[in-house]
C-alpha cells in the first residue's frame, strides 16, 4: 500500500495510489461567519448542472445548519462514529484515517446512505444546540445557543475517497487543476464512490444508473473564471483560488495567505485523511470542542486571528477581496487601504477599498435650517 | 451376477444411489437442438445435461464478497444451427428488478475465453488473455418489458418537475442535460435492445462493453428461483467475441449477484472455468 504525505494531519498515511500533486490545485476559503444560508449557491449549481432527470435530489452544493442539519442525514456523525474518538492537540493526527481503518476486504471505511437519507436536503435548518449539544433547544436560560451554516461542495481532495474506492478507476484527478471528475462513460454504477466519499458528495443517478459529482465548474476555470457557486454567493463568503503545499506557499496568493500564512482557514474534518481543498474560517461563536472535531487542531487560534482582522491590514485586505470579481485571483496586493487582485496574466481584476468612506454630518444643517435625524 | 443386477435396479430408484454431483461429466455439454435463431425458452433445454456449479466467495480484488448470497447455480446449455444458449437457475427468494438509489438489480453472467483453447485467469481474464462476458441484468429486462422507470415511478412522493430541457431541445444540445445518457454510456440508454450486455475484459477492473452487442436473454422468477436464458450467435463477430464453433473445446465461468444483498460489481459470487463442449 503506497504511503503519501498529508500535510493537514502532519504525517504520511496509506493510500491505494502513489501520491502526486497537480500542477495547480483548485481550492477555496469559505467564511462561515458571513454565510446566511440564502441558498443562492445551491440553486446556482442546480440550475447549471443538476436540472436533469434523476438529478432532482442531488445538491452538489448544499448549505446545512450545524449542529443538527446534514445532507445526507447524519453523513458526518455516522462516519465519525465508525472512525472512533481521537484526541489531537498538536499538528499530527495520531488516529487512523478512513483508508487506514478500512475493514478487511474493503478499500475504505464508509457507508452507503439509505434512500430516505437524501430526502430532505435542509433538515435541521436553524435548529440550535445549547452548550454541550445534548438536545435541540426550545428555550434555555442563560442564553448560550449557537448554530451556524456550513456551505459544502466537493472538496476536490488531494487524496479522494471516491477515487480510492472505485474498483474500475472511473474517477480521476486532473493534473492541470486538481479537479476530481467521474468519467460518465466508464462508470457502471457500483456506488463504491458514494460509499467511499466521507463528505457524501458523490450522487447516484437512478435514471442514468451511474454516479455523478461536482465538476468544479471546470469549463469556467479553464477560462480563468470562478465556479458558479462561488460567483453567485451574495454574502461574499467565498474566495476561490489555488492552494500550494505548505512549503511552497505564496504570500501573495489569497488562499495560501489565509490557509498557510495567517492559518485562519481550516480544512473540514481533516481526520478523515483525504486532504480536502475547501477551507473554512471557523464560526467564532461556537464552542471549542465542536470546532476541534470539525476543523482540527488550530481552530481556536484561527478564531483569534480572525477576530483581530481589523488591526491586521493584510488579512483585512484579503477578506475584503472576497466576492469582488468573477475572475480567479492569482495574486493580491495591498496598496495602503485599497486591495488589488490580479488574474493569471497579471491583469488587474479587482480594486477594492478596505474601508467605506465615512462622512460625518453635523446635527444641524445650517444652510437649510433643518436638523438631520438618525432615522431609517 | 444377481447381486449386480439387483444393485443396478436399486440404483435406478431415486434417492438410493450414493450422493453425488448431479448428472453428467464435470463440465458443461452444449447439446444440439433443432431450429435456428435466438433460443429464448427454458423448455429448449429439456434434453440438456445439468452441471451444478459451486459459487465461491470473491476474495481476490477489493471490495471482497466473503459470503455470497447465492451458493450454487444449475446450468444447462444447448445450441441450434446458428445460436448458443445457456440456462442458469439459482435460488433467490427476492426478484430485484429495480436499481434505485440504495438498491441493486439481480444479475448473472457467463464468461468465455475470447480465443478458444486459451485459459485466461478465471478473474475476468488477465492482461493479454481476453474473455468475453455476457451479463444478464434484471433491471435491463425490466426496461425492455415495461420501459425505463421514471423518477415519479421510482419515487412517487419525490418532488420531480415535469419540465426537462432535454425534451425541448434538438438532440445535440439535449445531450448536455442527459448526463451519462448524453455521453453514450450503455448503462444509461433509455431504449434498450437487450437484457444482456455483451462485454470483454482482461482482468478485474477492465470490463468494457463490446462495440457489437450480440447477446439477448430473458429471466423469469418463480417466487423462489431465477431461471435465466442467455443466447448468442455461435459465430464470433470479431471484436473479442468468443468462438463457440461446434466441436471446439472451450471453457465457461460464471458470476452471480443478489441485488437486495448489496451485491454489485466486485461484490459477487463467482465460479471458475469448467470445460464447455459445443456438440457437433
Amino acid at each position: 500500500m503506497p504511503r503519501v504525505f498529508n500535510w493537514q494531519i502532519g504525517r504520511e498515511m496509506d493510500y491505494p495510489y502513489e501520491g502526486s500533486r497537480p500542477k495547480r490545485q483548485f481550492a477555496a476559503v469559505f467564511d462561515t461567519n458571513k454565510c446566511i444560508a440564502c441558498q443562492t449557491c445551491s440553486l446556482a449549481c442546480k440550475g447549471a448542472w443538476t436540472s436533469g432527470r434523476g438529478q432532482e435530489y442531488m445538491f452538489w452544493n448544499n448549505v446545512e445548519s450545524k449542529p443538527y442539519g446534514y445532507f445526507p442525514l447524519g453523513w458526518d456523525v455516522k462516519l465519525l462514529e465508525q472512525l472512533g474518538v481521537r484526541e489531537q492537540t498538536g499538528p499530527v493526527y495520531d488516529g487512523k484515517t478512513i483508508f487506514e481503518s478500512a475493514p478487511g476486504g474493503e478499500r475504505i471505511l464508509g457507508y452507503l446512505p439509505d434512500e430516505s437519507d437524501w430526502a430532505h436536503v435542509n433538515i435541521g435548518e436553524d435548529d440550535s444546540g445549547g452548550v454541550g449539544i445534548e438536545r435541540g433547544a426550545h428555550f434555555q436560560m442563560p442564553h448560550l445557543q449557537w448554530m451556524f451554516y456550513l456551505a459544502r461542495i466537493c472538496n476536490h481532495c488531494t487524496y479522494p475517497g471516491c477515487l480510492a474506492a472505485c474498483p474500475r478507476q472511473s474517477i480521476y484527478k486532473r493534473p492541470e487543476d486538481g479537479v476530481v471528475l467521474l468519467d460518465q462513460t466508464r462508470c457502471r454504477g457500483y456506488r463504491e464512490c458514494v460509499k467511499g466519499c466521507p463528505y457524501k458528495k458523490v450522487f447516484y443517478n437512478p435514471v442514468t444508473r451511474v454516479s455523478e459529482k461536482c465538476i468544479g465548474c471546470y469549463p469556467r476555470i479553464e477560462e480563468g473564471n470562478i465556479s458558479t457557486c462561488m460567483a453567485a454567493c451574495i454574502g461574499k463568503i467565498r474566495m476561490q483560488g489555488w492552494i500550494s503545499p505548505p512549503d511552497q506557499a505564496r504570500e501573495d496568493s489569497p488562499v495560501d495567505f489565509l490557509v498557510h500564512v495567517r492559518k485562519v482557514a481550516k480544512p473540514l474534518y481533516p481526520q478523515f485523511g483525504t486532504e480536502p481543498n475547501v477551507y473554512y474560517v471557523p464560526p467564532v461563536h461556537v464552542p471549542p470542542a465542536f470546532l476541534a472535531q470539525m476543523f482540527g487542531a488550530g481552530a481556536e487560534d484561527a478564531k483569534a486571528v480572525y477576530q483581530r482582522a481589523f488591526d491586521d491590514k493584510d488579512l483585512l485586505a484579503v477578506l475584503t477581496l472576497f466576492g469582488s470579481t468573477p475572475r480567479i485571483v492569482h495574486r493580491f496586493k495591498r496598496e495602503g487601504e485599497v486591495v488589488l487582485g490580479f488574474d493569471e496574466t497579471g491583469a488587474e481584476v479587482a480594486r477594492v477599498p478596505m474601508f467605506e468612506p465615512t462622512i460625518l454630518r453635523p446635527f444641524e444643517d445650517v444652510a437649510r435650517g433643518v436638523y438631520r435625524h438618525n432615522t431609517t | 451376477m444377481r447381486r449386480i443386477l439387483l444393485a443396478l435396479v436399486l440404483l435406478t430408484i431415486p434417492g438410493v444411489a450414493p450422493a453425488q454431483e448431479s448428472a453428467g461429466p464435470p463440465g458443461l455439454v452444449m447439446a444440439k437442438v433443432a431450429g435456428k435463431g435466438p433460443i429464448r425458452e427454458t423448455k429448449a433445454f429439456e434434453g440438456a445435461a445439468l452441471a451444478t456449479v459451486a459459487v465461491m466467495p470473491q476474495l481476490v480484488a477489493t471490495p471482497h464478497q466473503p459470503s455470497p448470497a447465492v451458493r450454487t447455480i444449475e446450468v444447462r446449455a444447448v445450441r441450434n444451427a446458428d445460436h448458443a444458449a445457456i440456462l442458469l437457475e439459482w435460488e433467490d427468494d427476492s426478484a430485484d428488478w429495480r436499481t434505485a438509489v440504495d438498491g441493486f438489480g439481480d444479475m448473472v453472467a457467463v464468461a468465455f475465453p475470447s480465443l478458444a483453447g486459451t485459459t485466461p485467469a478465471p478473474f475476468m481474464g488477465n492482461p493479454g488473455a481476453r474473455v468475453e462476458i455476457l451479463q444478464w441484468r434484471a433491471d435491463w429486462q425490466s426496461d425492455l418489458e415495461r420501459g425505463p422507470l421514471s423518477v415519479h415511478e421510482l419515487y412517487p412522493n419525490a418532488y420531480a418537475a415535469d419540465f426537462h430541457h432535454e425534451d425541448h431541445l434538438p438532440e445535440a444540445s439535449a445531450n448536455a442535460f442527459r448526463g451519462a445518457a448524453g455521453a453514450g454510456n450503455p448503462m444509461a440508454e433509455r431504449k434498450r435492445h437487450s437484457a444482456v450486455q455483451d462485454l470483454m475484459a482482461e482482468g478485474f477492473g477492465s470490463l468494457t462493453p463490446r462495440a457489437t452487442q450480440s447477446a439477448e436473454g430473458q429471466g423469469r422468477h418463480d417466487g423462489r428461483r431465477w431461471h435465466v436464458v442467455i443466447t448468442r450467435p455461435l459465430a464470433a463477430d470479431g471484436d473479442s467475441a468468443a468462438s463457440l464453433e461446434p466441436g471446439v473445446a472451450t471453457s465457461i465461468a460464471f458470476a452471480v449477484w443478489n441485488g437486495s444483498q448489496g451485491e454489485v460489481g466486485a461484490r459477487k459470487g463467482w465460479a471458475s472455468w469448467i470445460p464447455l463442449e459445443v456438440t457437433r
